[in-house]
């Protein structure tokens, strides 16, 4: 159960598809063209239309759906708390009203819209990662910040960084969920009380956590060094980056749909 | 001793303090390292072994005396390069030196820092997971694998980089029974291939496949010799700090007894076929 746990965080599932074999700085430029596209439209047939497109992507990807639509499930209190307000608080014509509050024709349009927005933008992203490991992932941003190392710009450190923490979560997940068994073990209780005493008691949580983490750190830190690691200089990579015709091809449909649908959603020729 | 074959590393005096303190964690050690041999460096907690591991491959060098991996000074910088390159070590927790979140990608971590042409590093990560037997699971996150997988990959990531030698420090002390199986049956198999070998342990059962035996007792070397005369000890060992493993006691006892002969060792197969055929 715990396996399906960390899934739904978004992580990485290999499968073979054109998807997953697309190059990563690709999918990366590709997810912010599609993500403005999500923010420039305003129609609901827009939202519609990128759903399709969503549905399309997910096809080809091999994933379940289900797998994609679970990715947008943490942010799900926060497209309802935002679709509520504009739901109550839209000015305009007014449908139904019970006390102080009204329900109007435009609020629910909205609420629809920024749901719709919200859920979208997730779970293009929730595609992204899915589809790319996260050394892939950190490559291809490493390769499109390369430019900004003339500045200064630690772009590989960045890309390390990042590979490690991904790494890590499920790690650091299980040990959390060991301190507070054992914690809970030892007396704590940790659902009771005022919310200043729940905070409170995250405290016997948290700094253990801290202490096994510098620990960690320190161990990987030899562990790395010891396997040779000097930073990005003189570093080879097992599956190096190739833009090929596929990846070009790939770029030309995401920035044409994304012009279609905005130009639909506009309605230029009108 | 076989002296036709190459000396890999040699300790001449070496001796460490950690800055600052005034009490060595290693004293005086000699040693010598060829190529193809099994050593095992035996010792309690705190004896300086994980400290003598770390010198193997220049992450400490030492405060007295010298440590030559391949006749090169470790305190040069060409000796640190040689020390890297060809002597990996494999830790403890195999959570704490797995860097990527994908199988094949960690194992591929040590070629690419080595600055190794892709289609070289692909080849060495498939021989690196079908001798460790992960060739199926390579495409998994690292974190679904099991103690004993995960360990294994660790070896793997090790010997990807195509070492002379590769040393184990307490790498099956976190491990399961059926984890440290796996690992000594991989370790076994990299050795009769001519993989050269320390494994750092504080557990006698292992050592019964080694070569020699190396002995540390307070930062010092007490003893050395063949795993054979060291189990003969019993007791005596317990000076050290060390235990005997109910295997060997077993096996003790039955050569008192006068039911086993002098070659067979503590090994499960071994005693069987002596004592049954």
């Amino acid at each position: 159960m715990k396996f399906l746990n960390h899934l739904t965080l978004g992580q990485y599932v290999p499968a073979s598809s054109i998807v997953h074999s697309i190059d990563p700085r690709a999918k990366i430029i590709s997810v912010v063209v599609v993500l403005s596209g999500i923010f420039a439209v305003n129609r609901i047939d827009s939202f519609l239309l990128w759903a399709v497109v969503l549905f399309v992507v997910v096809k080809l990807s091999k994933l379940p759906l289900s797998m994609v639509l679970r990715s947008a499930r943490p942010v799900i209190i926060l497209v309802l708390f935002t679709s509520l307000i504009h739901l109550f608080f839209t000015k305009g014509e007014i449908i139904f009203q019970y006390g102080f509050l009204t329900i109007t024709l435009e609020g629910v349009m909205m609420a629809v819209k920024i749901g719709l927005r919200l859920v979208l933008l997730v779970m293009y992203a929730g595609i992204l990662t899915l589809t790319t490991s996260p050394t892939e992932l950190a490559d291809g941003l490493e390769s499109i910040f390369s430019p900004l190392k003339r500045f200064g710009f630690p772009a590989h450190e960045m890309a390390m960084m990042m590979t490690i923490a991904i790494r890590f979560i499920p790690t650091l997940l299980d040990e959390t969920d060991r301190i507070v068994k054992a914690q809970i073990a030892r007396g704590a209780e940790l659902d009771q009380g005022g919310i200043i005493k729940r905070i409170r008691s995250f405290i016997p949580i948290l700094v253990p956590l801290f202490v096994i983490v510098f620990q960690r750190a320190d161990e990987l830190a030899v562990a790395m060094e010891s396997r040779n690691y000097k930073g990005g200089e003189g570093r080879t990579r097992m599956y190096p980056l190739v833009w090929s015709f596929k990846e070009s091809i790939f770029m030309l449909f995401t920035i044409l749909t994304t012009l279609l649908i905005i130009l639909l959603d506009k309605r230029i020729w009108l | 001793m076989n002296f036709q074959k190459e000396l890999i590393i040699e300790l001449k005096n070496l001796s460490f303090f950690y800055p600052g303190t005034k009490r060595p964690v290693l004293r005086d050690l000699d040693f010598k390292l060829r190529s193809g041999e099994w050593i095992a460096v035996l010792g309690a907690n705190g004896s300086g072994k994980s400290t003598l591991a770390k010198h193997f491959n220049a992450l400490l060098v030492p405060t007295q005396g010298a440590c030559f991996v391949y006749g090169h000074d470790t305190k040069t910088n060409e000796g640190q390069f040689l020390a890297r390159k060809n002597v990996t070590l494999v830790f403890q927790n195999p959570d704490n030196q797995i860097v990527a979140a994908i199988v094949e990608e960690d194992v591929a971590f040590g070629p690419e820092n080595l600055g190794i042409p892709s289609v070289e590093i692909e080849e060495r990560v498939k021989k690196a997971l079908k001798v460790t037997g992960l060739y199926d699971v390579r495409k998994r996150p690292t974190y679904t694998l099991s103690g004993g997988q995960k360990q294994r990959l660790a070896v793997a990531g090790a010997i990807a980089m195509e070492p002379a030698c590769m040393v184990l420090d307490e790498a099956t002390s976190m491990l399961d029974p059926k984890g440290r199986k796996e690992i000594n049956d991989v370790l076994c198999k990299l050795h009769k291939g001519g993989m050269t070998l320390i494994s750092i342990t504080h557990r006698l059962e292992e050592i019964v496949y080694c070569d020699r035996c190396v002995v540390l007792s307070r930062g010092a070397k007490v003893w050395e010799g063949t795993p054979r005369d060291l189990l003969i000890m019993g007791d005596g060992l317990l000076e050290w700090g060390l235990r005997v493993p109910p295997l060997v006691e077993v096996w003790g006892r039955l050569r008192d007894a006068g039911l086993l002969s002098d070659e067979v060792l503590p090994k499960i197969d071994e005693m069987v076929d002596a004592l049954c055929l």
